[in-house]
């Protein structure tokens, strides 16, 4: 074989080598820019505001071209083939030839010829036929390999990670409560009579509890549940304020003061004994004065309307009389067992709603929907103060506190869980009572007494001194902090006037041009 | 395989290798320097020895002389040297019959190796014709050429200490020199070996290595070496590289250059280049080679601008940043 075809030949075999090399080098790099863009896709989608596209033509088009060119620009780069005087320069360097098969190659490939030529080109083959192209262009993986793999990495944990990151994180392929813990809020619903609210909140319960629920309709049903604790809550307070007229009116009758006062407390089924136990008396003063009629037996049997009606109407049939007909009685406790009964419903409609909120709550933490969609927003908030009369507020977190005010028992059960601030997972509850704080004028003000001089006291200056109102303690505080922070803005608005210097700094700019002026004259 | 070729090769190598060695007997240290003077001799260039007095350029040159079979000369450049005191002069000689006529009398150009000891001591004038003869290997006098006896070599030393009373060589002059070569003072173990050397009872003396035939040989030998197209165009980028004006051009040739080197520097390159390659055993010339012989084929023939001058940046310093960045053929 001749030097020249041995040193071609060697060449040939380096720069196929080469070639395989960079063509894997950058297919991984290609790779890399593609992980790379889909990382910043996927994060991008994560945290993408709304308004913006995330599918669609507006998107796939340019990013499609963009892809298009980038893969026509690999293919032409691993296209480009490693040519013979390249492959003679990476086998110079390599093996430390100091150029001399770039230099045969050069010989060869122009045909020059002289003694001295030949003699290199001689010498350039035997030195190539000792080459082995495997040592001179190792199989090594490529750089970009390590780097591909790194991203894909990136990419794979990005992948688990991003739809939990995202706000917009479909709701329902959220884990649902747990089928035992709607379960056990039906189980709260079972034996209560079934009217038609309770039928919607036990449908609304069911609709959380079903897997393929969407986010709307479980949406929807917390909507529900939260217009039915609405209704509930509206239903016992009215209760509650005829429980407290018909307290009124029972305490103008000696035999019905304790159970006013019975009432008056809450304690419902006291006053039941309690109006038993009347009855029974009643019952036996009506055999010892046989055939004597009260003068209302011509009570109705069964009041109508709705319960504050019948409570009213009870405080009606008992007022005026010392005497209690059976009737009255009968309808009395009939009244104050509804009065119970809805008082329980509300516990219990109040409950259930309470824990379905923040079983979805709980797992919407990383749900897209704001949370205004189960039915609070911050920003409606309303007078978080209860009613003076009624106890009742606008706020979810009021009723708690209603709740937990009105209905306190000794023994605290799942439904005086959580503090009485509000529930613990919720937003709004927790406003109730912290939002819109109002300071009772006292604790604004810190009333003085100082010694009159000379001068007699009124009516509220009975021992001689008078009351003056200065600023409380916090006031002060506050004045103090406000005057601080004034002060940064009255110096830089002083400093901004060319013809003053801020006090404090005066001295400071006088002491230095008075050394300016003394090192010049040294 | 060439024997014919390789057997040139080797010999050429022996020979330099002899001469370097015999050299080595008498100079103390400074072997770049005698490879320098080799490849200078051996590529028909003359050489631009540069060092503070006392470092052994004379010496070095007059061991050279007695290492190759040549006729040596020394001329001491003085202020009041004349040309014809270099070249020679025409002296009136009257024969048997008594007839007059002009006789040139060879001056001490005339031979083989010429020392120019201190050639910036004399006048411009006086340097010029030394420097035409350098270049055309002949001498003009009197309407006669004479040609020089090859292999013509000469050496010229400069002192860079008293530049007071001295006629720095031009530029366009210093570019005839094919290498400028700078003498180092010794270091602590060379002093030694000097002072063992020189102060004892007996100099060790040399034997002649090279006839005047071997070395026009290896002179031929040297200029056979061929040089692939993608070296050259190394040597060429690095000589475009000097010229600030070039697109080519180092920043810092801009910044400090204010002319670059002629293209005799890279005629200076390649052929530096081929001796150094014949030197390390190779019958081609390598980009490696090419560097070898960079500085100094170039040193002095980049002329430096006040602002190099003031911020004392040397044309060394600027020639090894070209090194570094002019990269090497990659096809």
């Amino acid at each position: 074989m001749k030097d020249s075809e041995i040193i071609l030949g060697v060449l040939g075999g380096i720069g196929r080598r080469l070639w395989v090399g960079r063509a894997l080098q950058e297919a991984f790099f290609g790779l890399c820019v593609l992980l790379f863009f889909l990382i910043a896709f996927r994060l991008a989608g994560a945290v993408q505001p709304s308004g913006i596209p995330a599918t669609g033509i507006p998107v796939w088009l340019p990013v499609g071209a963009a892809i298009t060119a980038f893969v026509a620009y690999l293919a032409w780069r691993v296209s480009r083939r490693v040519t013979l005087p390249q492959a003679a320069a990476q086998a110079d360097a390599r093996a430390a030839l100091r150029d001399e098969l770039k230099s045969a190659y050069w010989f060869v490939s122009n045909s020059e010829h002289s003694p001295f030529i030949d003699t290199q080109v001689a010498r350039a083959a035997a030195t190539a036929g000792r080459l082995d192209p495997r040592i001179v262009v190792p199989g090594r993986p490529p750089r970009s390999l390590w780097a591909a793999a790194a991203l894909g990495v990136m990419f794979a944990f990005v992948t688990w990670l991003a739809p939990q990151m995202s706000p917009y994180w479909d709701a329902s392929a959220a884990p649902a409560p747990s089928q035992a813990q709607q379960q056990d809020l039906r189980a709260l619903l079972q034996d209560m009579p079934r009217d038609a609210r309770i039928e919607k909140l036990d449908q609304a319960l069911e609709t959380l509890q079903r897997s393929d629920a969407t986010a709307e309709q479980k949406r929807r049903a917390m909507e529900d549940m939260r217009d039915i604790a609405e209704q509930t809550n509206m239903e016992a307070a009215a209760a509650r304020e005829g429980l407290a007229r018909l307290a009124e009116v029972m305490k103008a009758n000696p035999k019905l003061e304790k159970v006013a006062e019975a009432i008056q407390a809450g304690n419902n089924k006291e006053a039941m004994e309690l109006l038993e136990e009347v009855r029974r008396d009643a019952a036996a003063q009506q055999d010892n004065t046989s055939g004597e009629q009260f003068p209302d037996a011509a009570v109705a049997t069964q009041h109508q309307g709705n319960l504050a009606e019948q409570l009213d109407q009870s405080g009606r049939d008992l007022s005026g009389t010392p005497n209690i007909s059976a009737p009255a009685l009968d309808n009395l406790m009939k009244t104050l067992d509804q009065a119970a009964r809805e008082m329980d419903a509300q516990n219990r409609v109040n409950q259930v709603q309470r824990r379905a909120r923040e079983n979805m709550v709980a797992t919407a933490q990383r749900s897209a929907a704001p949370h205004n969609e189960f039915g609070s927003n911050r920003q409606d908030v309303a007078n978080p103060e209860p009613s003076p009369d009624s106890g009742n507020a606008d706020m979810q977190g009021a009723s708690t506190f209603r709740r937990d005010s009105a209905n306190r028992e000794e023994d605290a059960d799942g439904a005086r869980e959580g503090s009485r601030t509000g529930s613990a997972s919720g937003e709004s509850p927790s406003m109730a009572l912290t939002g819109k704080a109002t300071q009772r004028l006292e604790a604004q003000l810190k009333l003085e007494a100082i010694q009159r001089r000379d001068e007699k006291g009124g009516d509220d200056d009975k021992d001689g001194k008078g009351w003056i109102y200065t600023g409380s303690q916090q006031q002060a505080s506050s004045l103090d902090f406000e005057d601080v922070r004034a002060r940064g803005g009255f110096d830089r608005e002083t400093a901004a006037q060319h013809d003053r210097i801020p006090v404090r700094q005066r001295q400071v700019v006088k002491n230095y041009f008075l050394n300016l002026h003394e090192s010049e004259k040294k | 395989m060439n024997t014919v070729v390789d057997r040139q090769i080797q010999v050429f190598r022996e020979q330099f290798v002899s001469v370097r060695e015999e050299i080595s007997r008498i100079i103390v240290g400074n072997d770049d320097i005698v490879s320098g003077v080799m490849t200078c001799l051996l590529a028909r260039g003359h050489v631009l020895l540069e060092g503070i007095p006392g470092v052994g350029k004379t010496k070095l040159v007059q061991t050279m002389a007695d290492v190759l079979d040549l006729k040596f000369s020394r001329i001491q450049f003085t202020p009041d040297l004349m040309p014809g005191d270099i070249i020679g002069t025409n002296i009136v000689r009257e024969d048997e019959s008594g007839r007059k006529n002009f006789e040139f009398q060879h001056g001490p150009i005339f031979a083989n190796m010429v020392l120019a000891d201190e050639i910036n001591r004399a006048t411009p004038k006086t340097q010029s014709a030394l420097l035409e003869a350098m270049q055309e290997n002949s001498v003009s006098a009197a309407g006669s050429t004479h040609a020089l006896e090859q292999p013509f070599f000469v050496l010229a030393t400069q002192n860079p200490i008293e530049m007071e009373g001295t006629y720095p060589l031009p530029e366009a002059q210093m570019d005839r020199f094919f290498f400028k070569l700078r003498l180092d003072f010794p270091d602590v173990e060379q002093l030694h070996l000097i002072i063992d050397r020189t102060t004892r009872e007996k100099e060790p003396a040399v034997k002649r290595v090279l006839q005047q035939g071997q070395i026009l040989e290896m002179r031929d030998t040297a200029r056979a070496i061929p040089v692939a197209r993608p070296v050259q165009e190394y040597a060429i980028k690095i000589t475009l590289a000097t010229h600030p004006e070039s697109v080519q051009g180092h920043e810092m040739t801009k910044k400090y250059v204010r002319f670059g080197s002629s293209p005799r520097g890279s005629q200076a390159l390649i052929l530096g280049a081929k001796v150094h390659a014949l030197m390390n055993d190779r019958v081609h010339v390598s980009c490696e080679d090419v560097r070898a012989v960079t500085l100094p084929a170039l040193r002095h023939r980049i002329l430096l601008n006040f602002e190099a001058e003031a911020g004392r940046v040397d044309a060394d310093t600027i020639l090894q940043r070209i090194l570094d960045w002019v990269p090497e053929p990659k096809e």
